[in-house]
Order: C-alpha cells, then structure tokens, then sequence
C-alpha cells in the first residue's frame, strides 16, 4: 500500500488542472447559459481528453482508471458539464477498447481519436425504463444480416455532438438477457435527434430525447455477441460509477474551497464567521466525508486498473461520494447564506450541478439494491 | 498511488485474526460481564509481538509498518474491544512516544520491556479539569537537583490498573501553558504513585481506566521524554498515532456490527420470509458497509503516510472522527435489525452499541477532531 500519487499522476493532474483553468474556466464564466462551446470540445478532442483511457497504441492517452479519475475530479472542479461529457465519451470509448472487433474500432473508435465525433452516447434509458434497465422496449428484429431498430430513449447524454451512439435494444426473451448493444451511426436513416431537456444543472451538457424508427443496422455493428447487450451495459457502468463520483468530487472540492475563503472573509458580530464553530463543523465535515470519497474513488478505479470486479466498489465509492457531496454543496450554500442562493456566486451552480449525481448511471437506491446483494450473497 | 497490501501485512492481519477467534472471542462476553482484565491474552499477544507492533525489532518490537498494526487492530475490535484498546494504547501511546522522542537509554530500559509486552504501559495527559483542554495541566513537575517532583490527579487512564509504566505530562512552567508541559517516563512502583480510583464504565468493560494520584513522585531528570518544556510536542505526535488505534478499533467494532447483522436477517422470519428480503433492512446493510468501507480508506491513508514519517494532523483526525461515528452508527444499525434480540446480553449487539460510543469520546472527541480539522483548513487556504 502506497498512498501518494506516483510522479506520472502527479504530472497527469497537473495537466489537467492546467488545462481546466486555462482552457476551462474562462469558457463557463462567459457562457452560463450556453451550450459548450464548439471550440472547446474541439479543443478537448485535440487535447485527447476524449480517449484517455485508449491504449496509445490505438490512438489514445493510454491513461489508467485512477489517472482517468483524477482527470474527470479535476475538471469537474471548474466545469461539471465540461467533465460529464468527457467522461460518457470516455466511457463508450473504454467499452469500445474492451468490447469491439477491430473493424468496429477501425470504423468507430476511430472517429474518436481523430476528432470527427467529437462525443458519443450512450441510449439506454427509456421513458418507462430507468433503474429497471433490464426492461427497456426498443426492439432490433433480425431481417437477413439486417436488425431493424425501432423504439425511444431518453437522457442520451452528449446526443447534439454525437456521430454514433451505443443504443441498448431487444432481439431476444424479455429482461435482461434478451437485450443486445448496437453501434448506429447519427446520420442513418431513422435516426433523429429530439428535444434537448431543460435541466436543473449541468445546463452546458446536451441531454436528448431520441428516437429509432425503423432504422437498418448491420449486423456486424452488434457489439460482442447477441444477448450481450446487458453485460456490456454493466461493464461501462462500473466504470461509469467511478466517473460520476470523480465528478461529484471535483465539484464539492470546489464547493468546499468556496466555502472556505467565504468564511475567512464575511464578518458578523464583529469577526469572520469563521470563528464560530458551526461554520467550523460544516467546514470540517465537508473535508472529512470529501477525502472519505476521494479514497473510495481511487481505491475503486485502482482495482480497476489490476482487473478486478469492482461492483461492489465501484457501486460503494458511487453512493457515498454522491451522497456526500450533495450535503457539501448544501452546507456550502448554508455558509453563504443569502449570498448563496445567487447565480453571482459559485456555490449556487455547483449545487444545482450535484444534484444529478446520485441519479444518474444508476441511483443511489439501486447502488444500494447492488452493495446488499453483494453482502447477502 | 497502490492499494495492494504486501504479503507481510496479510500475513499479520490472518495471525491476528486466528489468534482473535480461537482465544479472544471466547473470552470477550466473560470480560464484559465480570469488568475482568484479560491477564492471560497478555502473555499471549506479547508471544505474537502485538504488543509493540511497530517498534524496530532492535528494541523488541515486531518492526511492522502501521497499515499491518491496524490490520491486526481491526482483527482483535472485532471480537473483542476491550482487548483492543488495551493493545492499542500498549502500541501507539506507551511504545510510539519513546520510540519517537526517546533517547538511547530510555528506549533500552523502557522501550524494549513494553514492545515484549513484559510490561504494560499507560498514558496519562487527561486531568479531572484537563479533557478536551488538555493544554490546562494541573500536574505539577518541579525540579530539585536531578530529579523532579511530581504531584497532582490524573484521569481516566487506561490500562491504568495494570500498567507498570506511565507516560505523563505534568506542568514545568505554568504561566507557559502548553508551551511549559513536559512529558515523563514513571514506573508504577515508585513511591508517590498511587492507583485511587477504578471507574465502572458503559463499555469497554474488560480494560481498566483508573484515577492516578501523585504525591510528591520522584522522577530522575533522565526520565524527561523530549526537551523540558517540549512535551506538548510529544502529545499531538503520539495523538497522531493514537488515534489511528482508536479508529482501527472503531472498525473492527463496526465490522463485527455488519457481520452479525448479515448473518440474523438471513435466518430470522418474518411474514413468512427472512428478513434479509426486504429492502428496508437491505438499505441499512449497504449503508453500514459503505461508511465501513470508507472508514477503512481513510485510516489506511493516515496510517500509511504516518508510517513512512509523514506528520497526520489532519488524516488521523479524519479517520479517527469518521471511524468513530460509523461504529457507532454500524453498533445503532445492528441492534436496530436485530429488534428486540439486539437489546439483550445474550446478543453481541448489546455489547457492541456500549462499547463503540467510547470511540467517539477518548483520544480526543468528535468535536475536538472536527475543531483540529477546521482549523487546519482554515489556516491552509
């Protein structure tokens, strides 16, 4: 065991921390509103930070899960949207790297690492199927060496950059089991992009809705056999879960920070509110229960690294980083009273942006349905 | 950054745990009844070297880093509290301090017998008036010639009843408050050194906590532990380390919580199916593993970096507050699902619950852990 950061992770954060604020930051102080920008997606595919867990040899940075890790916190310390659409484009690029023929990558994967996609999605959601992922509706009948794909989804991270997108559908027995994973490009037949969701937080994200009508994908687009869809679903989600807690972190780091420099410099009754130790104890709190999270997350993403099934870690470090920073960011508002409940000030958008972590890539109900029914077993 | 422990520290953890099971855990439920001292694990654990973990093996130790002296910690919370904290406070407030700040001489007269486990030390900072505040000692240490005279009450001191050397800290200079605390290496039978007062306590109940009362106690000015006037120094470094203990011990509580809990819902029915089934309690499970989980990070990151020489303020703060409160929180849970069972002795939930609040409480409480912690933030940033 060995708790400092080798010199290679030291150098990677301080890439990526570069990167964040120079590149970063200026962008969300100007566009709040806004989309990201083309220029800076553009800017991070240049950059590689869509591919950071591809192999160098196929293109990519070849960073490992814990490295990958402490990029996603480090953006997320500035921009979670920013750090959000990175991290499901890195993830389908991980599970293309794990899963995909070489003709699949040659014809996909690449379009990552020479920047024609910018992003990709992930379409697994279904208005009447989100923790119960395992009854999703959109079906792919088989028609000679043809599926046809027909069916909805919703939540499609990343939908408005994306040129392809790994759509979740049914070719076989209800549940799980019957559901397979499909490649399908942006621009075939049938595909279309609908509305872009008006959200809380993360508002520089893109969210659709889309839709399948009748849409003929090949059948060497399947990703590893059919009926597999569902591991492969599984398999990007652990990872997933590492990702999204990384990012919860980065944000309630930020919160933290705030909130510390806010209590340093607002006076009442005559001195910094930082001399009263109920601002003290949220402060403290904060600090514990966020390198609490930072240890579950790494833990997670080094077992990862080795190989190791990380369900129930990965599922354990999602939970409580979430969970925690939710509190942060909540705690942190409370330390900047009036003031934090206004756009002009950070903490008001980090809480909005935080909320969505303990919903999305399972919520923090169904990591709980996962860790008992790894203890139980 | 590498979370995989070496061969040397499993191999502790497995010595521990089937020591832990085949001699300790027989014995615990009869030392929380009775408030016996567990004498004979004594001799035992001082056979397995986990008396003074890691102190070099030069002056008797086992010269183990500190991840696998709380490996082995947790191994021995688990089964049995008591006999944890009595080891925890053996290793890291009795060995650590010498083997810090100790010179030569006194690690080979003192250091060696309490790593052997030949004979048990204690740790005397707390003072009816001095508790959180312990920068208010009211013990007094005045020189006169090559000795100083020692006089004054000391508090809740564990392992007191059967320990033969104490490390105290009384007051050279007063009006310097925290700036004027010595630290002193005492033997037990000297004259002057009296046992007054045993406590009967909530938990913990097979390890003794006493009151210690000096009368003019005669320490030999060799037996200072750092510079005279320098021992608050020596307080907050062995705090660091001690509180690694005090959260080692809070998991191996919390450990055994979840573990008795996932083996009741699974055979207790309820309408007609175990209660394991439903998800209210399945909730509760993932919870307790989940702050168990962190509560083990974070303790293997303070103890890792304090055991290559890093200072912990901070870390063992964090590990000690957290590992705390989800012993407690685990002790809550498991009476909770045990219901009714969990309120009777004959259940190990009952115990547990007594004896995981004192966690929150010794070697600094939550609120003095959550005061270090902000203030460090504070100060950093």
């Amino acid at each position: 065991m060995e708790i400092a950061f080798t010199s290679e992770q030291n150098e990677i954060l301080q890439w990526a921390k570069r990167f964040a604020e120079e590149v970063v930051a200026p962008e969300v102080l100007r566009n709040q509103s806004e989309k990201i920008s083309d220029s800076l997606l553009k800017r991070l595919s240049d950059e590689k930070f869509m591919v950071l867990l591809v192999p160098e040899a196929e293109g990519g940075s070849g960073l490992d899960a814990l490295s990958f890790s402490l990029v996603i916190t480090e953006l997320a310390k500035v921009c979670s949207s920013t750090s959000i659409t990175v991290a499901v484009t890195n993830m389908i690029a991980d599970v293309l790297v794990k899963c995909a023929t070489k003709a699949q990558k040659e014809m996909f994967l690449s379009q990552l690492v020479d920047g024609r996609s910018w992003t990709a999605s992930f379409c697994l959601t279904e208005n009447s199927s989100g923790s119960d992922a395992g009854s999703l509706k959109t079906r792919a009948e088989k028609t000679g060496n043809h599926y046809r794909l027909n069916g909805e989804k919703i939540y499609v991270t990343n939908g408005r950059w994306s040129n392809f997108f790994l759509v979740m559908a049914r070719t076989g027995e209800a549940g799980s089991k019957g559901i397979s994973a499909f490649l399908v490009d942006r621009n075939q037949k049938g595909v279309s992009i609908g509305k872009e969701e008006d959200k809380m937080g993360l508002t520089a994200s893109s969210t659709v809705q889309m839709s399948f009508e009748d849409v003929e994908v090949a059948e060497d687009r399947v990703l590893l056999s059919p009926g597999e869809g569902f591991k492969v679903a599984m398999q990007a989600l652990d990872g997933g879960r590492i990702s999204v807690a990384s990012q919860a972190l980065g944000t309630a780091l930020s919160a933290l920070a705030a909130g510390i420099s806010y209590a340093k410099e607002r006076e009442q009754f005559g001195k910094p509110i930082a001399e009263f130790q109920a601002i003290q104890w949220k402060l403290a709190n904060a600090a514990t229960e966020l390198a609490a999270s930072e240890m579950l997350i790494r833990r997670a993403a080094w077992m990862k690294s080795q190989g190791q099934n990380i369900t129930r870690e990965a599922s354990m470090a999602k939970l409580f980083s979430t969970e925690a920073a939710i509190r942060v960011c909540n705690e942190m508002i409370q330390v900047f009273g009036g003031y934090g409940y206004i756009k002009e000030y950070p903490v008001e958008r980090y809480y909005r942006d935080v909320r969505v972590t303990a919903l999305y890539e399972g919520t923090s109900e169904i990591q709980r349905v996962v860790i008992s029914r790894e203890l139980l077993k | 950054m590498e979370f995989l422990f070496t061969d040397e520290q499993l191999a502790v953890q497995k010595m521990a745990k089937d020591f832990a099971e085949s001699k300790v855990k027989p014995l615990a439920a009869e030392l929380d009844r009775d408030s016996r001292f567990p004498a004979e694990l004594i001799e035992e654990m001082s056979a397995l070297n986990l008396l003074g973990m890691c102190v070099p093996e030069e002056f008797g130790g086992a010269g183990m880093d500190m991840v696998a002296y709380v490996l082995a910690l947790e191994e021995i919370s688990k089964v049995c509290a008591s006999t944890g904290v009595i080891m925890s406070v053996n290793n890291s407030l009795a060995c650590e301090p010498i083997k810090t700040f100790g010179t030569q001489a006194q690690k080979e007269k003192y250091l060696t017998v309490l790593a052997r486990g030949e004979r048990l030390g204690c740790y005397a900072l707390t003072e009816p008036n001095a508790g959180t505040d312990a920068a208010n000692q009211q013990t007094r240490a005045e020189k006169k010639g090559d000795v100083y005279i020692l006089n004054g009450t000391k508090q809740f001191i564990t392992n007191g009843n059967e320990a033969e050397i104490a490390i105290v800290y009384a007051s050279t200079n007063p009006a310097a408050k925290s700036k004027g605390i010595s630290a002193f290496i005492v033997e037990s039978n000297w004259r002057g050194y009296r046992v007054a007062k045993k406590e009967k306590k909530l938990g913990i109940r097979g390890s003794s906590c006493v009151q210690l009362v000096f009368d003019n106690l005669e320490v030999p000015a060799e037996n200072i532990l750092n510079a005279e006037n320098d021992g608050y120094k020596v307080a907050l470094s062995t705090l660091e380390v001690g509180r690694i203990g005090i959260a080692a011990q809070a998991i191996g509580i919390g450990a055994a919580a979840l573990e008795c809990s996932l083996s009741y819902v699974k055979e207790r029915e309820q309408f007609g199916q175990p209660i394991a089934n439903f998800q209210a309690l399945q909730f509760m499970l993932a919870d307790m593993a989940t702050r168990l989980e962190a509560a083990r990070v974070l303790t293997y990151r303070a103890a890792d970096l304090k055991g290559r020489g890093k200072r912990t303020p901070v870390e063992s703060s964090q590990a000690k507050l957290f590992a705390s409160e989800m012993c407690m929180y685990n002790a809550w849970a498991s009476v909770q699902l045990h219901g009714g069972y969990g309120y009777v002795e004959e259940y190990l939930p009952e115990r547990l619950f007594r004896d995981a609040k004192i966690c929150e409480i010794y070697e600094g409480t939550s609120e003095v852990q959550r005061l270090l912690i902000a203030r460090n933030l504070l100060r950093k940033v």
